[in-house]
C-alpha cells in the first residue's frame, strides 16, 4: 500500500468553533509531509483525528488503511508521535520518563533503553538524563521528548507536531537528519508540522497549506511556487515613486513592494510582461541596474496563499 | 499492559521523591496523633454496637480511613496536572484504550492511597499499644485499598464533573468536611445529630469507619461490608464514565 495517510473532506467542529472544514491530503510510504498553516488552521486537531484520539464530525480518514474512529488502538501501536506540548512527567527523570513511554507503548524496555543511551548522545543530552525534566531548559527538554519519540525503532508513521520549538540551529540539523534517514531507510511516513518555513523547505517531500481547515494546496516547493503562485520579478536601481500607479496599472502584475532602490512585482502564471514591464520603467525614468525572474520563495507563497501578506 | 504501566506511573510519580513519601506519611499521622491523642484525654470509652473500647482503639480505624480520604482527594487532582501538561495526550496516543487508562488511574491512585492508609496503621497502633489480634489486624489491612478505590473513584468522579482544578478544588473542601464530619471517623454514629443521620448512614466514609473497626475489633462486618463494595463498585463504574466521556472529548 502505497499511501498512508488519506484524508477526505474532514470536518470537525468544537461547539460553534471551525476546526477543519473539509480537509483533504495525503501521505505515501516514506514520504515526508509537511504540513503548514497559520496558528488556529486545525494541524493540531488532524494529528488527533489520525490517531483517533479525537472524532471526526465528517469525512473520510484512512491511516494504513484503517479508521481511526474504530481502528485507533491498532494505529497507535504503528505510530510515534510528538507533541507540540511536552507530554512528559516533569518531576521525573528523562530516564524515569523513557521507562514509562517505553512501557505506554508496550515496547522492549531494556532495548528502549540501550537505544536511548546512544540517541541521547547524538542529540547531547548525555549529562541529562538523571535530572528531572524541571531542571532542564525549554531546548533540553525538548530534546528530551525528540529522543524519546524515536524509541520506537520502527514506526511506520512518525508525526511531528512543531516539533522543533526551542531547538537550537545545531540540533535542528540532527533531527532534520535523523528523519530524513528513518523516512529513507525505514520507509517511514513523516508528518511534519511547523511554521518555520525554511525548516518545511529543508525537511518535506511535499507540503500541505492549510488554512481554516481546509487544504489550500499540496505539493513540492517548486510546484508551490510555479503552478500555484506564478513568478516573481524583481528589479533593483533608481525608482521613481511614480512608476507604482503605472504598474498597477498593467494587466497580469501585482506590485508586492516598492522603494526608491527596488521593486518586487507579482506576475500571474503565464504571463510574459518583462519586456512592457522594461519598457514602463524606463519611460517614466527608471535606471534599471538588474532585473531578475524567480519563483517565490516558500515564505512569500505561504503568506500570499494564506492572504497574511501585504 | 497498558493497565500496568498507567499503574506504573502512578507509582513512579509517587516514589520519585523520598522527601514526598515522608512527607505524605507524616502529614496525616502528626494531625492524627495530635487529635487522637488530645480526644483521648477527655474521652476514656466508647460504645461501639454494644461493646465498650477505648478511644484510642475506636478512633485508629476512622483515622486510617481518614488517611485514605485525604489521600485520594491529593491524588485524584492529577487528572486535572495530566489534562494542563499535554500527558493525558501523551498517554491516549500510546495504543491504551482509553477504559485502561481510566480503570489504571483509579487503581494508580488507589495503590498510593492504600499505602499511605498502611503507614499510617502501623505508626498509631505502636503509639497507643494496641493489641488488636494478628487476624484481626490482617483482616482490617485487608480492607484499605478497599477504602481507597471507593474514595479515589469518587473524587475522579469530581474530576470528571469539574471543568477546572479551580472548580474542583473548592467543590472537594466542601464536600470533604461534609463526608469528614458527617462520617464517624471521630465519634459514633450515635453522636450524630438527628437530622444528618440519613445522610451519615449512607456516606462512604461512615461505612468505610464501621467496616474497618468491626475488623479490627473482631466484629461481624459482613452487612456493611457488602454495602460498602456494592458502593464501591457504584462509584468505579460512575467514574468509569465519567472520565472516559471526559477523556474523549480531549
Amino acid at each position: 500500500m502505497d499511501e498512508v495517510v488519506v484524508v477526505n473532506d474532514l470536518a470537525k467542529k468544537y461547539g460553534e468553533t471551525v476546526a477543519l472544514a473539509g480537509l483533504s491530503l495525503s501521505a505515501k510510504k516514506g514520504e515526508v509531509l509537511g504540513v503548514a498553516g497559520p496558528n488556529g488552521a486545525g494541524k493540531t486537531t488532524l494529528v488527533k483525528i489520525l490517531v483517533g484520539v479525537t472524532l471526526r464530525d465528517s469525512g473520510d480518514v484512512r491511516v494504513f488503511g484503517w479508521d481511526p474512529s474504530t481502528e485507533g488502538l491498532r494505529i497507535r501501536k504503528s505510530i510515534s508521535i510528538v507533541h507540540q506540548r511536552g507530554g512528559m512527567d516533569p518531576f521525573l527523570t528523562a530516564w524515569d520518563n523513557f521507562g514509562i513511554y517505553l512501557r505506554l507503548r508496550g515496547l522492549d524496555v531494556k532495548r528502549g533503553l540501550a537505544r536511548a543511551r546512544a540517541l541521547s548522545e547524538r542529540f547531547g543530552i548525555n549529562d541529562l538524563l538523571h535530572r528531572p525534566l524541571v531542571t532542564l531548559s525549554g531546548g533540553e527538554s525538548r530534546k528530551v521528548q525528540l529522543v524519546r519519540v524515536f524509541l520506537h525503532d520502527s514506526p511506520r508513521l512518525l508525526i511531528m507536531d512543531e516539533p522543533t520549538v526551542g531547538l537550537d540551529p545545531a540540533s535542528r540539523r540532527v533531527l532534520w537528519d535523523h528523519v530524513r534517514y528513518i523516512a529513507t531507510s525505514l520507509g517511514t511516513t513523516i508528518l511534519w508540522t511547523t511554521h518555520d518555513l525554511h525548516e518545511m523547505e529543508s525537511v518535506s517531500d511535499r507540503i500541505a497549506v492549510i488554512r481554516k481547515g481546509r487544504c489550500l494546496a499540496l505539493g513540492t516547493v517548486n510546484e508551490l511556487s510555479e503552478l500555484v503562485f506564478g513568478r516573481v520579478v524583481e528589479v533593483h536601481g533608481e525608482i521613481p515613486d511614480s512608476c507604482r500607479s503605472v504598474l498597477d496599472k498593467v494587466p497580469g502584475v501585482n506590485v508586492l513592494s516598492i522603494t526608491p532602490c527596488s521593486a518586487v512585482l507579482v506576475v500571474e502564471p503565464g504571463q510574459e510582461v518583462v519586456p512592457l514591464i522594461t519598457e514602463i520603467l524606463v519611460q517614466n525614468g527608471c535606471r534599471i541596474d538588474s532585473l531578475t525572474r524567480r519563483t517565490f520563495s516558500l515564505e512569500e507563497a505561504f503568506l500570499q496563499l494564506t492572504e497574511e501578506g501585504d | 499492559m497498558g493497565f500496568s504501566s498507567v499503574v506504573y506511573r502512578e507509582m513512579k510519580l509517587y516514589a520519585f521523591s523520598k522527601l514526598n513519601i515522608v512527607l505524605s506519611l507524616s502529614a496525616p499521622l502528626i494531625y492524627s496523633l495530635l487529635f487522637a491523642s488530645s480526644l483521648a484525654g477527655t474521652i476514656s470509652e466508647v460504645d461501639f454496637r454494644g461493646t465498650l473500647v477505648s478511644y484510642p482503639e475506636f478512633v485508629v480505624p476512622g483515622l486510617v480511613v481518614l488517611t485514605t480520604l485525604l489521600s485520594a482527594m491529593t491524588s485524584s487532582q492529577s487528572v486535572f496536572q495530566e489534562r494542563d501538561s499535554g500527558m493525558l495526550l501523551e498517554i491516549l496516543s500510546c495504543p491504551i484504550h482509553p477504559n485502561v487508562y481510566v480503570a489504571g488511574k483509579i487503581f494508580g491512585t488507589a495503590v498510593v492511597s492504600s499505602v499511605q492508609g498502611v503507614g499510617l496503621l502501623l505508626a498509631t497502633v505502636l503509639f497507643f499499644r494496641l493489641d488488636w489480634s494478628p487476624m484481626a489486624l490482617l483482616r482490617g489491612t485487608l480492607l484499605i485499598p478497599l477504602f481507597s478505590l471507593t474514595f479515589n473513584a469518587m473524587y475522579l468522579c469530581m474530576c470528571g464533573l469539574a471543568r477546572n482544578i479551580q472548580t474542583f478544588i473548592l467543590s472537594m473542601n466542601v464536600v470533604t468536611m461534609i463526608l469528614m464530619f458527617s462520617g464517624t471517623v471521630f465519634y459514633p454514629i450515635a453522636s450524630v445529630p438527628t437530622w444528618l443521620r440519613l445522610f451519615a448512614t449512607v456516606n462512604p466514609v461512615t461505612l468505610s469507619c464501621e467496616t474497618a473497626r468491626a475488623a479490627f475489633l473482631g466484629l461481624s462486618m459482613s452487612t456493611s461490608l457488602i454495602i460498602l463494595l456494592a458502593v464501591m463498585f457504584l462509584i468505579t463504574l460512575c467514574a468509569m464514565i465519567i472520565l472516559r466521556r471526559n477523556v474523549l472529548t480531549l
